[in-house]
């Protein structure tokens, strides 16, 4: 049976309205990347001991271990600092300082971060710490024990 | 039978309308089409970094522990209101609002500020200053409300006094005030009025020392809630969507079409810049685009001369008694990283300022701390170029080395960060 002329144009318009209804949606709505939670400002950071130098008596072993990977910009954050000798036993009462800059721009840190007291033996809190750039910073950290004094540089890429 | 088709009454209208509808789904369609297959100018990292810079990304303002009040609508009402209120100052011709222009992104347009008299620093706009940790050019308060109060006992500003502030508060808005924070000081107006302050001229603080501490302690107190309402105020007043955040919202949509049509090519060649090789967003980074931290960028003086900046700041924000650990604050200490954890490196700090936004940017000239440029070229320029200062001072740039034309599409991108500000207490006006 052939179609009714008037039904062809009704069947077109149903179909230009449909275009236009999905059209306009999608246009709207979109793949919806939008949705995604916004990651926070945060990049791929690289922590690497670049030397580490007895100061006084028995070699240390000095390591940091930041608050979270990836390390934030921005942030105020807290860090430990683990201390220990050389066959890796934690030592508990040392005084741990801690410093970076960022040689590439000739500037320090926006805060000035310090131990404040140990969370485990061997275990350092530090608190207080924030980069206020990604970039290359220069860590520095020092720890006086009983048992001797030691070193480390730190490379942090940012 | 008839069918419904046919009982369209008019068979020449139908037609004319179905290739109308036709028509336009099958541009759109189209559109659609071109939209997906459109290549997108930017990876899906760049894309990231876009994201970051975009409105949408932005949170709610952090929470104020230093003020309980700060979310309190009532609070922000009242804020509002004194915002406006030029009998804050003395002689009752300068508000907040004089310098913090509305029009002007809530800045003056000035290269220093004007009040009562002239100052040595240019006013920074305060929309958004809810996410900085850290207030003035300097850093010298820590607190929304803090630095509030500090413009209303300033001589070159507002030039009054706490107690002056509390008799006209105690005159025109003492219910709003009663019903958020509680009896104003048990004193007689008139003794407001000349209660002084422990700044400013002789007469001031001898009529403030010459009151009990107690009276003291109350007048400071409710000097804090003052500030604490129009920083309730600050708080509510926000950017609306740039062409940027526009552009960004296309793109993150797979719309390539429409994110071509709102910027031109001048304007995307700039933010390929600003977030690649000249390195903007290492400072200027995050939806506000900035880090609100401290930076050297070997300036030129201001008219005023040579500035400490930041390192000129530490003493005066420990010593204030509306800081995070003063009596006034309503933080727990444990709350004031800021104060118990601030650098004490003066020299390094030296001529150091902090990362203003750059949203509305093109509309808050001239720039810099001291209003030392007064085009936004002139600042691209100097960022370009990254001139080396002698010592002590020392500068975190480094050269870009732009063209003239690289220099220009930068401008042209910061041009697409203009938006309207968005205040919900925008026809508030001071108590009769």
């Amino acid at each position: 049976m052939p179609i009714p002329s008037s039904a062809r144009w009704t069947l077109l318009l149903a179909a230009g309205v449909g275009a236009v209804a999905i059209s306009v949606s999608a246009l709207l709505s979109g793949a919806s990347e939008v949705a995604q939670r916004p990651p926070p400002s945060v990049m791929r950071a690289a922590l690497t001991l670049h030397t580490t130098m007895p100061l006084r008596g028995a070699s240390l072993r000095l390591e940091l271990e930041p608050a979270a990977q990836p390390i934030a910009v921005g942030v105020t954050q807290t860090w430990s600092v683990l201390v220990a000798g050389a066959q890796g036993a934690p030592l508990s009462g040392c005084k741990v300082t801690f410093d970076a800059t960022m040689p590439e721009h000739g500037h320090g840190l926006p805060t000035a971060p310090r131990v404040e007291g140990e969370s485990a033996p061997g275990r350092y809190r530090l608190e207080g710490l924030r980069f206020s750039m990604a970039g290359y910073w220069q860590i520095e950290v020092e720890a006086s024990c009983a048992e001797g004094a030691q070193r480390a540089l730190f490379d942090l890429r940012l | 039978m008839r069918r419904w088709w046919s009982a369209a009454p008019r068979p020449g209208l139908l037609r004319r309308f179905a290739l109308v509808t036709a028509a336009v789904g099958l541009v759109l369609v189209g559109v659609l089409a071109l939209n997906r297959l459109w290549p997108s100018p930017w990876s899906a990292e760049q894309k990231e970094q876009l994201r970051a810079l975009w409105l949408g990304s932005l949170t709610p303002p952090p929470p104020d522990p230093t003020n309980r009040f700060a979310a309190d609508p009532r609070a922000a009402r009242l804020g509002a209101q004194l915002f406006r209120d030029r009998r804050l100052s003395r002689g009752g011709a300068i508000a907040c609002s004089s310098c913090h222009r509305p029009e002007l992104g809530f800045t003056d347009g000035l290269a220093v500020a004007r009040g009562l008299g002239g100052g040595t620093r240019s006013a920074p706009s305060i929309v958004a200053s809810a996410y900085a940790t850290a207030y003035y050019w300097d850093g010298r308060r820590d607190s929304q409300w803090a630095q509030a109060l500090s413009p209303l006992e300033s001589a070159h500003e507002m030039g009054t006094t706490r107690g002056a502030v509390l008799a006209l508060v105690a005159r025109h808005y003492r219910s709003a005030y009663e019903t958020i924070f509680g009896p104003l000081p048990r004193m007689e107006v008139d003794a407001l009025a000349a209660a002084g302050s422990p700044l400013g001229p002789p007469d001031a603080r001898q009529a403030f020392q010459s009151l009990a501490p107690p009276e003291q302690d109350a007048l400071n107190r409710a000097f804090a809630n003052v500030g604490k309402a129009i920083a309730a105020y600050q708080r509510t007043l926000s950017f609306a969507p740039s062409r940027f955040d526009r552009y960004v919202s296309h793109l993150l949509r797979g719309h390539h079409v429409l994110a071509h049509l709102t910027l031109t090519s001048d304007e995307r060649a700039g933010l390929a810049l600003f977030t690649g090789r000249a390195n903007c967003t290492l400072c200027h980074r995050g939806p506000l685009l900035t880090g609100h931290e401290f930076f050297s960028l070997g300036l030129p003086f201001g008219a005023a001369g040579p500035d400490a900046g930041r390192a000129g700041a530490f003493d005066l924000l420990r010593k204030d008694p509306f800081n995070c650990l003063g009596p006034y604050s309503d933080a727990k200490p444990q709350a004031c990283e800021e104060l118990r954890f601030l650098a004490e490196d003066k020299l390094g700090f030296l001529a150091n300022f902090k990362t203003p936004s750059l949203r509305n940017v093109a509309r808050t000239a001239p720039y810099m701390h001291a209003g030392q440029f007064a085009t936004l070229e002139q600042v691209v320029d100097h960022y370009s170029r990254a001139p080396r200062v002698p010592p002590p001072q020392h500068t975190d740039l480094q050269a870009l080395n732009l063209s003239e034309e690289e220099q220009a599409q930068l401008v042209a991108f910061l041009g697409t960060l203009t938006s309207d500000v968005l205040d919900p207490h925008a026809a508030e006006r001071p108590a009769e």
